[in-house]
């Protein structure tokens, strides 16, 4: 028995010996997560890219209504003079600031932000009616003119100013025609039409647009005129807009996980009542990321069950067309062999993960700290309990355990298939099917990960190809009676799949054509080697 | 009990081995002796290879038995084998010396004694300047003297080498036809196949002839050879051995004659017999070669196509 044990540690010391022996290994396996890395820190900077990237530019409004646009634009500038009056009250002025800044400043220490707005209002508002004229210099006379002459000063001072980004055209009477020329000559971003009965209907109201995906003038516009609509609403019901906001107020429930009763000396949990909301705490993004655990174990477990069977098939192969193989079963059994280049291939790719690990374990080594330095979110990601999610020992437990059910799965059946080819071509056909089956678990991932006691995984568990990859996705959910009978019905399925493959690898490494799709593997079965 | 002590190191007994309806053995039973070169000849898809994988135990009988080394079941006996199959593969990327151990140690050896003997053996194919090289380095004949000291580092008792001389220089062939000489002077038994009847003439005690999965002839090669032909330079035709008794067939050209008699022919009788139809002016007892009784006894039937299993 010891002997038959280091024959089959030998193939597979050999064999990763020679796999792992090679520049390319090492190369390609630093590499993936590497690019991996690379991938994600891609996407989270086009991520925030895509969130502060808006565009620039000017759009037009035909109101076809009794003035909701004026409306509209009036409201755009009040919140703009909230934005800006608030930036002027939250900075201390400095010397060199113009005198008008000096006063606001000292107004805001006196008024409130929205008298002042109003103020202001009186004099900006449109339209601008032309007897205002300026005849003494109030506070609000010298802002007014220092706003419509200081675009640019106030925008340093206060960047989130809508016209920073999006500027009415308001000097030209344009009509649609000349509109979409401007559109197709890329010196608009768009232009609204505002229809009649704009207040009770939004038929008929149309954003016009070369780039349709880019919706953020839209959603900015629509928030405004909503807010105007509303306000005519609540004032047409004889409502403020106070009032009416807080009757229109949603209930809404914070998402928080439960926390561990607080336990004594002795380990017992402690008896005085917890005040309503100390048992639990709010949860993060991190920990919703963390919760994605399994699912991200799923997607890892199912490549490398997959490219290490293939890798094991190929090999088969080329040692079957390289008459190796016939060497090797003169001195060992079939099922030997066939154990040994699991093995070999199982440490390949356990090799593959170990490096990974230790390269994730790197920032965690050096320090949550340092690494913040370089990616917040990094950081951020560390020092949340994403981590200890990510690591929770039921995880890596059941990660092995199902790796190697269902690379022996796997791996048993792509060598049986690899046995009967004559080369890897011929294999990848013949596996065709076995991959298609194995890509179900990784399609419905996602649907699996959300509904984790569901009918479709707890079936899913139970049939075998899919069985590992169901699993590590919803291990945590499992009854142990279940979870044991899983594991107990998968390995048995795993022996009939090593007795199988031995049957068809024993004939089939010798054969030198391969016998005829599905009636020549029952053949082979059936038959003495 | 394995040993090579007994009389036969190979024992087939009514061995029979199908491959759907093809028959690539049909009912083989012979007793290979301990302490000799054996040899089994036949043409492509004869069914020699498919002989030796029953033999080394790659493969099963569908029916009869097999018996080697003493033993029943080949897998008890494995460690004392070593096996060349016809085609010959390496780990490229191995290094020779250590495709060489591997082996070794896959046989049961420790790895400094496997190292010790590749080392030897090695020097005494003359590539000790290779054992560090990658295996993917060597020439085609170097490679196939890598995976003959693979076959030998064991020390075998006994040895099963499926054409050993297929692709080697006439220079290699003295090395390896030295080896097995040195094996069996060492008293293991080398179960070789070869196309090449003088090699076997020269080389094999016994051989046995497989045609079509049967055992076609079988024995000493002096038995087999012996004397059965008769070479007659004469100045007649061809038409004066018609009818002469035991004179089986007959070739002739130009004024030589080639006479396939009967072993139990009295050759003096038929001397006397041709001297009165024609004027001979030489007469040699020959014995056959084993290239022609091969031709003889295949003839034009050997199927030269690989059959499924290169049978």
């Amino acid at each position: 028995m010891l002997n038959r044990l280091y024959a089959v540690w030998l193939i597979a010391q050999r064999d990763w010996l020679e796999a792992t022996s090679t520049k390319m290994f090492w190369l390609g396996a630093l590499l993936m997560p590497v690019v991996t890395l690379i991938l994600v820190i891609f996407g989270m900077f086009a991520a925030t890219l895509a969130s502060t990237s808006v565009t620039v530019g000017s759009y037009y409004v035909i109101d076809r209504s009794e003035g909701i646009g004026i409306d509209i634009r009036n409201e755009i500038l009040r919140t703009d003079l909230s934005i800006f009056v608030g930036a002027l009250a939250q900075r201390e002025p400095v010397s060199e600031d113009e005198a008008i800044l000096f006063d606001v400043h000292e107004a805001t220490q006196t008024m409130a932000i929205p008298d002042l707005v109003n103020s202001f209002m009186e004099f900006l508002e449109h339209p601008q009616s032309n007897s205002t004229t300026l005849t003494s210099y109030t506070l609000a006379e010298r802002f007014s003119v220092w706003w419509q002459n200081n675009k640019v000063r106030i925008v340093e001072l206060a960047p989130t100013v809508s016209f920073a980004r999006y500027e009415e055209i308001l000097t030209e009477n344009l009509t649609e025609q000349e509109l979409i020329s401007r559109l197709k000559g890329g010196q608009i971003l768009g232009y609204f039409i505002i229809p009649e009965d704009f207040v009770n209907s939004n038929e008929n109201a149309k954003f016009v647009t070369e780039n349709i995906l880019k919706q953020d003038l839209a959603n900015w516009y629509e928030s405004f005129a909503t807010r105007v609509i509303q306000n005519k609403k609540f004032a047409e019901s004889d409502i403020s807009r106070e009032t009416a906001l807080w009757l229109l107020q949603r209930a809404s429930f914070q998402t928080s996980k439960a926390v561990e009763p607080p336990r004594d000396s002795a380990g017992r949990t402690s008896s005085t009542p917890l005040a309503a909301g100390d048992a639990t705490k709010e949860v993060t993004v991190w920990e919703t990321v963390g919760e994605f655990a399994p699912a991200v174990y799923q997607y890892i477990l199912w490549f490398l069950v997959f490219i290490g069977a293939t890798i094991l098939m190929t090999n088969t192969v080329e040692e079957k067309s390289t008459k190796l193989v016939e060497v090797l079963l003169s001195d060992l059994d079939s099922v030997q062999l066939m154990d040994g280049k699991l093995l070999g291939s199982a440490l390949t790719l356990l090799t593959v993960v170990g490096l990974w690990i230790s390269l994730i374990s790197l920032p965690i080594i050096l320090g949550s700290n340092v690494a913040a330095s370089f990616l917040p979110q990094v950081g951020e990601f560390l020092q949340s309990s994403a981590l200890s999610s990510i690591f929770n020992p039921l995880f890596v437990i059941n990660f092995m355990i199902f790796f190697i059910l269902g690379f022996a799965f796997y791996g048993y059946s792509l060598s049986a298939l690899g046995s009967v080819c004559s080369n890897v071509r011929e294999a990848q056909m013949m596996a065709t099917p076995i991959n298609l089956v194995a890509i179900v678990p990784l399609v419905l991932m996602v649907p699996i990960a959300l509904d984790k006691t569901g009918t479709l995984p707890t079936v899913m568990s139970y049939i075998p190809p899919f069985t590992p990859f169901v699993m590590m996705n919803i291990v945590a959910e499992v009854a142990w009676i279940n979870y044991l009978l899983i594991l107990v019905w998968m390995t048995a399925c795993t022996l009939g799949v090593r007795w199988l493959a031995k049957k068809i690898y024993t004939k089939g490494i010798l054969l030198e054509n391969k016998p005829a799709g599905i009636k020549g593997l029952v053949r082979l079965v059936g038959g003495t080697n | 009990m394995t040993n090579n002590n007994s009389t036969h190191s190979v024992t087939f007994e009514q061995t029979r081995k199908k491959f759907g309806s093809l028959v690539a053995l049909d009912r083989l039973s012979l007793q290979i002796p301990s302490g000799s070169v054996y040899g089994f000849i036949g043409p492509n898809g004869a069914g020699k290879t498919t002989a030796m994988r029953i033999l080394v135990g790659i493969s099963k009988p569908t029916s009869g038995t097999i018996k080697v080394l003493d033993a029943d079941d080949v897998k008890d006996v494995r460690h004392l084998i070593g096996y060349l199959p016809e085609e010959k593969g390496l780990y490229k990327r191995m290094r020779v010396i250590d495709y060489i151990v591997y082996f070794g140690r896959l046989n049961g050896m420790r790895k400094r004694d496997a190292a010790a003997k590749a080392k030897a053996l090695l020097s005494e194919f003359q590539l000790l300047e290779w054992e560090k090289e990658k295996c993917q380095a060597l020439s085609k004949g170097m490679g196939q003297k890598v995976q003959l000291m693979a076959t030998l580092v064991h020390d075998p008792i006994l040895m099963v080498l499926d054409e050993p001389f297929s692709g080697l220089d006439p220079v290699n062939v003295e090395v390896v036809r030295s080896i097995i000489l040195d094996k069996v002077k060492e008293n293991s038994t080398v179960i070789l196949s070869t196309h090449i009847m003088e090699q076997a003439e020269s080389l094999c005690d016994a051989v046995v002839l497989i045609n079509k999965g049967k055992a076609v002839l079988e024995g000493p090669i002096d038995e087999i050879r012996k004397g059965d032909v008769v070479s007659v330079d004469h100045e007649g035709d061809v038409a004066v051995f018609d009818g002469l008794q035991g004179v089986l067939s007959v070739k002739q050209i130009g004024r030589a004659a080639t006479l396939e008699v009967d072993p139990e022919c009295d050759l003096q009788t038929l001397l006397k017999a041709i001297c009165e139809r024609t004027t001979v002016t030489q007469f040699n007892a020959n014995s056959a070669s084993l290239h022609e009784i091969f031709i003889r006894e295949v003839g034009g039937s050997g199927d030269t196509s690989e059959t499924i299993a290169n049978a």
